[in-house]
């Protein structure tokens, strides 16, 4: 298979299973709309009688705005910890129905609610360790990319005035680039475990990066460029939009995180569709039970596209 | 020709010969004359000089005690410039960080002579009148073996030594870049009776006499090269290196910079003395930005000269500093001014514009009116920033004057009363430079609050009236040294006015400005008629109530207006004084809003959201506030479950 094989069948497992990402939009939103709670109050007792506020309406007076945030009825670090704690809970959520999103992809049918949550909570404590384990090479990239900026301040000090910008931002693609392919290792191996029914995360995930090919970070890469066209369209689409038309603010910013989200489940897809087609299924899915209790059948050895 | 025709030819040319020499005669009382010699070593930072002094005693008494600056001894470890930003920080010092060798420089004096008293080296005494540091290095005073009488002269022939530090502070190199100020020992000035020579503080500026400069000095043959004053003759030596000498008239400071990488470009602007000459000394690869600053400078100098006054000066130059040599950037020297830019600066942050504007304007409130900016920063900073509001006002608009992109827009004026509120009650204006609480409260008190307190002054004395009275301060106190008395006394006397009221408030004290409506509402009028229909309509009466709240400890005259749902508005005036003030009416409108300072000039006001009240609630800016920050959750959870 081709990754524009790879493309495209995942494309259409997205498609196919899009009640997933308005899930996770749905979700989000609710979360978020919950977290802006507090603010909303806060700066609304000083805003919804004040005809200071137009400066805020009719455009964004960035000194009027930076004045309210230093007004004691506005209180920053207790809105921002209630706007942080959905962030988390979304994180946490999104950890939780991994599995089952997993394997709504890898059997590419509908399952029904209890099928789904089952598969979830069965791989619950398996994605955790999975992410846990991720944090290894991420905090690597992590300081990869202090090594980088280090350099670059150094390199104030040299006559080229450019140099040190070229060195930041070609760097932090550079680091980018590497981070995305240990997102793609990571993403294979949730997406190799829920097909193993595997419980070494660790082991799991020593052989997931020897799995990760050229044509799955690849389809990687593209669907990134995609994701960031199409937010970059929605940006300056939202650019257009008048100040005062909140409303259309709102929905225009809300497509482009849909969009978002959407391109981020079609890597997820692409990675089970890359696994199914070159990783040989090892088990009967029945993941409710098989959590467990597993049904083995007898392993093969796998084998990489790389060696074939 | 007739005799009458003969009479108006010689008149006229009487005239002309009348103008002629008062076009030549100094425009100021010309204390010192400085002659330099110096040789700059471009490896070593490093400047020799010889440099002759001759002081005309104008102090009406004699003088046999003589201070001098030695500004670059303050960048040394235990110097109280050092200290000062160590503990406090400084605009290019983080409190805290220590010295590093290469930001530390030094002043050596090898030689003080007096014509006709002998060598007096072995005289030089360092003082530290500011706070008895015996490691500040930054004054010397030298004792005469007898006094120079009044209207005499005394010349000091001196010979010394500059290291300049990595730039800091507005002064020294960044790789080959040279920005030489503050490099000559400079003498103290004589006001209100006595030396005023103060120590290097990491707060404070500089104060000097008007004089003229005679500076020849020796740089590398491919620097491009840039001053206060012209250059007036050129040569190259042979030896790689070229000699300029320089000549500038009535200025008090000399500074001077070179930079092989400098590209030299060269304009003019039509003012009402004549066309002045522009030079601007840009770096490599920012040829976008050279515009940004000739335009800039190009509406700054025509504002100043139809408001303010004339610039005598026939040339500026504008030095655009190097990239991680920002600590140069934004300084203001006699006809020499630094601004700051980058390569890749956004067109809607107006910082290139901002920087250039203000430091021209140093050239008035700093350059010819020779405010002491060690006692009274603000007379300097202050009614620099204010002007700074009114021209970029004039030439970028009101709210967009700083910022100016479709996502979000910023005024100068916003900004600097930023700069007031978070610093509103620490310190008054009248105070010296160094005994502010910190470097954050000197910086908002001298910039921010002054022009801050200037714009709110606008309403009481009018905004041209205030024009008028900055017109005539120049006018009276240009090539003179000013007080802070002196400044309020003038607008006193233009304005018509006696502003002491004001000026012990918001000049000489720390009271906080803050008047809210407390209250308003409309309550039907006809409450008790049970005959009354219940839905109002037009004839239903209402007592409307206002209710303005004094918060603070600042009293100031307050204007109110009520708005009506038939569209009738009133303007209401209250002094202010007492803790609270209640209108009300009884009309058959309905009070639809209150709001006080309607033109939205007190901006020393500490709270601008609740001077004003809408009856009936309007959620617009909450809902757009609260949208966007739904839209950042997400965002962030986006990044989070990237993670996951």
């Amino acid at each position: 298979m081709t990754s524009r094989g790879i493309f495209s069948e995942s494309a259409r497992l997205l498609l196919r299973h899009q009640r997933i990402v308005w899930w996770l939009f749905f979700v989000g939103l609710v979360l978020a709309g919950l977290g802006s709670i507090p603010t909303r109050v806060a700066v609304g007792s000083v805003l919804n009688h004040s005809m200071a506020a137009g400066h805020l309406v009719e455009g964004f007076d960035a000194p009027a705005f930076t004045e309210l945030l230093a007004m004691p009825e506005v209180p920053l670090p207790a809105l921002v910890s209630a706007a942080v704690a959905p962030t988390v809970v979304y994180a946490v959520f999104l950890l939780f129905v991994m599995g089952g999103i997993l394997s709504v992809y890898r059997e590419d049918r509908k399952l029904s609610k209890a099928e789904f949550f089952e598969n979830s909570g069965a791989w619950f404590w398996r994605m955790v360790r999975t992410m846990l384990i991720s944090l290894i090479p991420f905090g690597m990239v992590a300081i990869l990319f202090s090594i980088v900026r280090r350099v670059s301040d150094r390199l104030v000090e040299s006559p080229s005035e450019r140099l040190s910008w070229f060195v930041l931002w070609g760097g932090a693609l550079v680091v980018g680039l590497i981070a995305l392919w240990v997102r793609t290792w990571f993403d294979l191996a949730q997406a190799r475990a829920v097909a193993r029914n595997e419980r070494g995360m660790i082991r799991n995930a020593l052989e997931a990066v020897r799995l990760v090919s050229a044509k799955l970070y690849g389809t990687y890469v593209g669907i990134t460029a995609i994701r960031i066209a199409l937010v970059l369209a929605g940006l300056w689409l939202w650019s257009l939009v008048p100040h005062a038309a909140t409303t259309v603010s709102f929905l225009v910013l809300q497509a482009v995180i849909l969009v978002h989200i959407a391109l981020r489940l079609w890597q997820r897809a692409a990675s089970v569709a890359w696994y199914e087609r070159y990783g040989p299924p090892l088990f009967v899915p029945a993941p409710a039970s098989a959590a467990a209790q597993p049904i083995l059948e007898p392993a093969r050895p796998e084998q990489s596209p790389i060696q074939q | 020709m007739s005799g009458r025709r003969l009479f108006l030819v010689a008149a006229a040319l009487l005239f002309a010969a009348c103008s002629a020499l008062a076009a030549q005669a100094p425009l100021s009382d010309r204390i010192v004359a400085y002659k330099i010699d110096a040789k700059y070593d471009a490896k070593t930072h490093t400047v020799d000089a010889t440099q002759t002094l001759t002081y005309t005693n104008k102090t009406g008494q004699s003088l046999d005690r003589f201070p001098f600056h030695l500004y670059l001894n303050g960048f040394q470890p235990r110097a109280t410039w050092m200290r000062e930003a160590n503990a406090n920080g400084q605009r290019d010092v983080k409190a805290g960080t220590g010295v590093e060798d290469k930001k530390t420089g030094s002043h050596e004096v090898t030689k003080v002579e007096v014509e006709g008293m002998g060598d007096l080296t072995s005289q030089i005494k360092f003082i530290a009148p500011d706070d008895g540091n015996l490691d500040d290095r930054t004054v010397f005073e030298v004792q005469l073996p007898r006094p120079v009488p009044p209207n005499g002269s005394v010349t000091f022939k001196m010979a010394f030594k500059a290291r300049f530090p990595e730039v800091v502070a507005r002064t020294g190199y960044k790789r080959d870049f040279l920005l030489a100020a503050q490099w000559f020992p400079k003498v103290g000035v004589w006001w209100k009776g006595a030396w005023n020579c103060h120590q290097f503080h990491s707060q404070t500026e500089f104060f000097a006499d008007y004089g003229t400069y005679d500076v020849t000095l020796t740089v590398p043959e491919n620097f491009p090269f840039g001053s206060t004053g012209v250059v007036t003759s050129e040569k190259k030596n042979g030896d790689g290196t070229r000699t300029l000498t320089v000549r500038a008239e009535d200025v008090h400071d000399f500074a001077w910079t070179v930079d092989p990488r400098y590209k030299v470009i060269e304009d003019s602007v039509q003012l009402s003395t004549g066309n002045v000459k522009i030079r601007v000394l840009m770096q490599p690869g920012r040829d976008s930005e050279i515009p940004r600053y000739i335009n800039a400078l190009k509406g700054t100098m025509q504002k100043f000269d139809e408001w303010y006054g004339p610039y005598p000066y026939p040339q500026i130059t504008v030095v655009d500093p190097p990239h991680g040599g920002m600590a140069a950037a934004g300084m203001e020297y006699p006809m020499l001014i630094t601004a700051g830019t980058s390569w890749l600066l956004p067109k809607s942050l107006l910082a290139p514009e901002l920087v250039t504007e203000h430091e021209y304007g140093h050239q008035y409130w700093y350059g010819m009116v020779g405010s002491n900016e060690f006692e009274d920063a603000w007379l300097d900073e202050g009614i620099n920033s204010y002007t700074e509001v009114k021209v970029m006002d004039a030439l970028y608009g009101q709210n967009t004057s700083v910022i100016n992109s479709r996502f979000r827009t910023a005024g100068d004026r916003h900004v600097q009363r930023l700069a007031y509120l978070g610093i509103a009650e620490f310190d008054p204006l009248t105070r010296n430079g160094w005994d502010y609480l910190d470097n954050n409260s000197y910086a908002g008190t001298t910039y921010g609050k002054t022009a801050t307190v200037l714009l709110s002054l606008e309403q009481i004395v009018g905004e041209d009236k205030l024009r008028e009275a900055l017109h005539t301060y120049f006018m009276r106190y240009r090539f003179r040294h000013p007080t802070e008395e002196d400044f309020m006394k003038t607008v006193n006397e233009v304005t018509g006015q006696d502003l002491t009221w004001f000026w012990d408030q918001a000049v000489k004290g720390t009271n906080r400005l803050d008047y809210r409506i407390m209250t308003a509402r409309a309550r039907r009028a006809d409450w008790w008629d049970k005959n009354a229909p219940r839905e109002p309509n037009e004839q239903t009466p209402y007592l409307s109530e206002v209710v303005v709240h004094r918060k603070g400890d600042f009293v100031f005259p307050v204007t109110m207006v009520a708005r009506f749902d038939n569209g009738e508005t009133i303007r209401e005036q209250w002094d202010g004084r007492d803790r609270w003030h209640r209108w009300q009416w009884e009309k058959k409108a309905k009070l639809v809003s209150a709001e006080i300072d309607p033109d939205h000039r007190i901006l020393l006001d500490l709270n601008l959201f609740n001077n004003s009240y809408v009856v009936e609630e309007d959620r617009r800016a909450t809902n757009k506030l609260g949208m966007y920050m739904t839209i950042a959750i997400q965002w962030l959870a986006q990044v989070l479950a990237w993670l996951v």
